[in-house]
């Protein structure tokens, strides 16, 4: 190839290009044609539409292993040793920051411990290692990770720390894990006295992170790498003058721009793990480094309620004002945020429990349903919504409600399997009592299904004839219900083999009979709707679920369908239309709590509900406009008008995937989505969730009716995207 | 120069340490890095920047290649020059071509065809954009499309055809001359 001339390369070239945009078939035709008997040139050709055809991404792949072999070069003097200090080395646990991470054993005191070496060999590095080390020894606090011992084998520095099961928080974010509210605000409050808890002894940590966050099985949080991080930052320094290095997009302007850093510094960053948690969507997004930083540096993130409405106004407040691009707008210290944080959190956990104390001998709470729903996420949204809109009124109540719901969705998550969260000393010991405490005494682990994933798929064999009317949140909310009810047979089978969780028709046999009675009271309108939905898609997967059930009476068929498995009590509740019924609250809930009011524990419900919650009987005259919760006595749900198609994205066409994305949408009161949440998806983060959000966007309604008068409500609208059947 | 070798390879490790469990690893991620340290995050001119990142794509590949190269030598017994750190151990075995074949055939390809090879490493040790690499090289962005699937053919024709065939397939004499 050396001796080609120019020339021929460029006949080459122009021959490869012509040739490279024909069929297979045609491509030799065209060359023995163009190449005249140059039998070298075209043998020259077609080589190498033979290895365009084969070379795949192999330059990358070579650029890979290239890349994985700098990082394999990480040499251990230690490991080879077995032991460290008097730690027993029993194998890694990963790769640190510069350094390896081994999991040991204190064989003296029988407990195990995360080693971390320093292996590079710069001296002053090390003897900083040292220093840091001491450093983060003297941190002494629940949310910080104790370190135990400090000491230099063969002279390498070690750090021996606490060995912290459970899982990082990037993980859980990254799968979407189905958190209550609570249970966010409880985490981020514990990160939050960790980090003032540092400050106050003058250290900063530099890169918070949700990889820097452990949470224990227990539901501890564990903040990582104190020191460390610090550290890392200041040997990188030493060439390079101030400029930090951390994880681009929780990095704080200041630090972007290599100003000096103060403790507002780690608040910005609290502020954007905060808002990750909250929202599950980062606030600085971009595909690249300088894309990121560049809206790090100069734009606004979306309000954090746009994406998820479920917060409290005080709870998005708290993020803006962690991510003011000027640290003098943020707050000064964690002290500040824990003064908002906490009270969210204690009003959360010990609000009035109205439902609860109007049906005490009721084992189950409807509540808890509604809590089901208000839980997950956006979804909550409506439920906090409302009690919002009505907390002048009747703010015990909100609150019960949110309580409520966070109680369901915790058992809901735990149920779905979240590995870390579910241990049974959860961090809302309260609100579980409350929500399930009635009816059962460890609703936590009932759950079984180990696996989000799965949920889609199994849905209820049984519901055939649902068609997929708009489902209104409540449904789901009462799906939650039902989960936790039955759930309490399985509890400790569940927690001790999750792999041998009853499988979802049983779970979803036991349910059954809660969730018709509730069905019929709570949620008349668009109740069964959600299983069934979800049946549907089951059964034909292509199936625009939507567009059926617009033209069905929706509901009422599918709950007249279920109604015979029901039990009496449904038919007692009423199984309205409308849901006229629901309304009795006192007496009506009785019989459904009995059925379960836990958490959905439905493995084919996956952790993602967000369901709305029936907040009960109105407090005042239904004034157009107003948001109504489902399951709201007398009224009737928005009904889907027109859905348009979705757009296929790219990506997944590209990708060959296909997607079932399940949306709860909020339908103001002249027919428009006015907020989309995403329910469930298996979007494997190839747009899908988007191209539903936008055409959801576009879908119109006639609005839900309450009194006579349209008002704002929740419901679900699923899309299928099928690569084949008309997707 | 030195300095952002030096500054690469460190971040460059310890980003392949840090990302291991999480997203992919990509040159691109490490270059974009280096160009925040190296910029004091100084808002850059888009050229400027462009350029930087020609350069990090340029001594990314260095470090990749070097350090290969340093594994080689030490698995053959051989007296090369070790580049990088504390090599020692070693080798996770590959398939397919590895880094270092590709470094031989880039270079190869320099001397056909110089602004291939450029392409090649903007695109793919640099992570650079098709428009950020069409900006560094003054050419329009549907030539970058097109040179570097040719680039990309006639790289793997050559290390398929090389003297150490890592392809099995590779066997069989290549079209070149």
């Amino acid at each position: 190839m050396e001796g080609m001339g120019r020339d021929r390369w460029r006949r080459v070239q122009e021959l490869f290009e012509a040739a490279a945009d024909l069929r297979p078939s045609q491509q030799a035709a065209y060359l023995a044609t163009a190449c005249s008997g140059d039998d070298d040139l075209r043998r020259e050709v077609e080589g190498l539409l033979r290895s365009d055809a084969e070379a795949g991404s192999f330059i990358e792949h070579a650029i890979r292993r290239g890349s994985d072999l700098l990082l394999a070069a990480e040499p251990d003097p230690l490991e080879a040793l077995g032991k460290i200090g008097k730690y027993e080395i029993l194998g890694r646990i990963g790769e640190g920051g510069f350094g390896v991470v081994y999991k040991g054993r204190d064989a003296v005191l029988q407990r195990y411990v995360a080693v971390k070496t320093c292996s590079s060999s710069n001296e002053k590095l090390r003897r900083r290692f040292f220093r840091e080390g001491q450093i983060a020894a003297g941190l002494q606090h629940p949310n910080i990770t104790t370190v135990h011992d400090l000491g230099v084998e063969r002279g390498v520095p070690y750090l021996v720390q606490e060995f912290l099961a459970g899982e990082d928080l990037n993980h859980m974010v990254a799968r979407q894990e189905g958190l209550t509210v609570l249970r966010r605000l409880d985490i981020l409050a514990q990160v939050a006295r960790g980090l003032e808890y540092a400050h106050l002894q003058g250290v900063l940590h530099r890169d918070v992170k949700p990889a820097n966050i452990r949470i224990l099985p227990s539901g501890a949080v564990k903040i990582m790498d104190f020191g460390i991080a610090k550290l890392l930052h200041e040997v990188s320094d030493v060439t390079t003058q101030g400029v930090t290095v951390g994880t681009v997009g929780y990095l704080a302007p200041e630090q972007l721009r290599g100003e000096e850093v103060d403790r507002r510094t780690d608040i910005f960053s609290f502020g954007v793990l905060a808002y990750e948690l909250l929202t599950y969507e980062r606030p600085f997004k971009g595909s690249t480094f300088s894309e990121v930083s560049y809206r790090l540096l100069n734009e606004e993130p979306a309000a954090l309620r746009d994406l998820a409405p479920i917060h409290s106004q005080a709870i998005a407040e708290l993020a803006r004002r962690c991510l003011a691009k000027d640290p003098a707008q943020r707050y000064a210290s964690f002290g500040e945020i824990l003064a908002v944080l906490e009270p969210e959190i204690a009003a959360l956990r010990s609000g009035p429990f109205p439902l609860l104390q109007e049906a005490p001998a009721a084992p189950a709470a409807p509540r808890a349903l509604a809590a089901d729903k208000e839980i997950d996420g956006p979804g909550a949204a409506a439920g906090k919504e409302t009690a919002a809109g009505e907390a002048a009124r009747a703010p015990a109540a909100a609150r019960g409600w949110l309580l409520a719901a966070a109680a369901v969705v915790l058992a809901t998550i735990l149920g779905l399997g979240g590995r870390a969260l579910l241990s049974p000393r959860a961090p809302e010991p309260p609100a579980r009592r409350q929500a399930a405490g009635p009816s059962l005494p460890a609703p936590r682990r009932e759950v079984g299904s180990p696996h989000p994933a799965p949920h889609q798929g199994a849905e209820a064999p049984g519901e055939p004839s649902r068609p997929a009317a708009p489902a209104s949140p409540a449904a789901a909310a009462e799906r939650g219900g039902e989960g936790s009810a039955p759930r309490p047979a399985v509890p400790v089978t569940a927690s001790n083999s999750p792999v041998a969780q009853p499988s979802p028709a049983p779970l979803r046999a036991r349910h059954a009979a809660p969730a018709d009675a509730k069905d019929g009271r709570q949620a008349p309108a668009g109740t069964a709707a959600h299983r069934p939905v979800a049946a549907q898609r089951l059964d034909a997967p292509a199936t625009r679920g939507i567009d059926a059930a617009a033209g069905d009476s929706g509901p009422q068929g599918g709950v007249r369908a279920e109604r015979p498995a029901s039990a009496a009590a449904t038919a007692a509740s009423g199984t309205g239309t409308g849901g006229g019924q629901a309304g009795t609250s006192g007496p009506g809930q009785e019989p459904e709590r009995a059925s379960g009011a836990g958490a959905e524990a439905d493995p084919s419900d996956d952790g993602q509900e967000v369901e709305a919650a029936q907040p009960g009987a109105p407090l005042r005259p239904m004034v157009r406009g107003d948001l109504i919760p489902p399951g709201a006595p007398g009224a009737s749900p928005p009904r889907l008008v027109s859905r348009p198609e979705p757009v296929y994205p790219d990506r997944a066409r590209r990708r060959q995937v296909e997607s079932d994305v399940l949306l709860l949408v909020l339908v103001d009161e002249n027919g428009h989505v006015i907020r989309t949440i995403v329910k469930r998806t298996d979007d494997p983060g190839v747009g899908f969730n988007e191209a539903a959000r936008r055409a959801a966007l576009r879908a119109t309604f006639n609005p839900a009716i309450r009194d006579g008068l349209p008002g704002k409500m929740w419901t679900e609208l699923p899309f299928s995207f099928r690569l084949h059947e008309g997707g | 120069m030195p300095l952002i070798y030096g500054e690469l390879r460190k971040i460059a490790r310890r980003h392949l340490r840090g990302e291991r469990h999480g997203h992919t690893l990509e040159a691109t991620a490490l270059v974009h890095e280096v160009y925040l340290r190296l910029s004091g995050g100084a808002e850059l001119h888009w050229n400027d920047r462009v350029h930087f990142y020609a350069v990090a794509a340029q001594m990314m590949r260095r470090v990749l290649v070097d350090h290969a190269r340093g594994r080689d030598a030490v698995k053959r017994g051989g007296s090369v020059v070790k580049v990088s750190l504390d090599e020692a151990r070693d080798p996770a075995v590959e398939s397919g071509p590895d880094v270092v074949a590709l470094d031989d055939a880039l270079k190869s390809l320099e001397v056909l065809d110089p602004r291939k090879s450029r392409i090649v490493e903007l695109r793919f040790f640099g992570g650079l954009t098709l428009e950020e690499t069409a900006a560094v090289l003054g050419v329009s962005v549907p030539t970058v499309v097109k040179e570097t699937r040719l680039a990309r053919a006639w790289l793997h024709s050559q290390i398929a055809a090389g003297p150490e065939p890592p392809l099995a397939a590779a066997a069989q004499a290549g079209p070149t001359e």
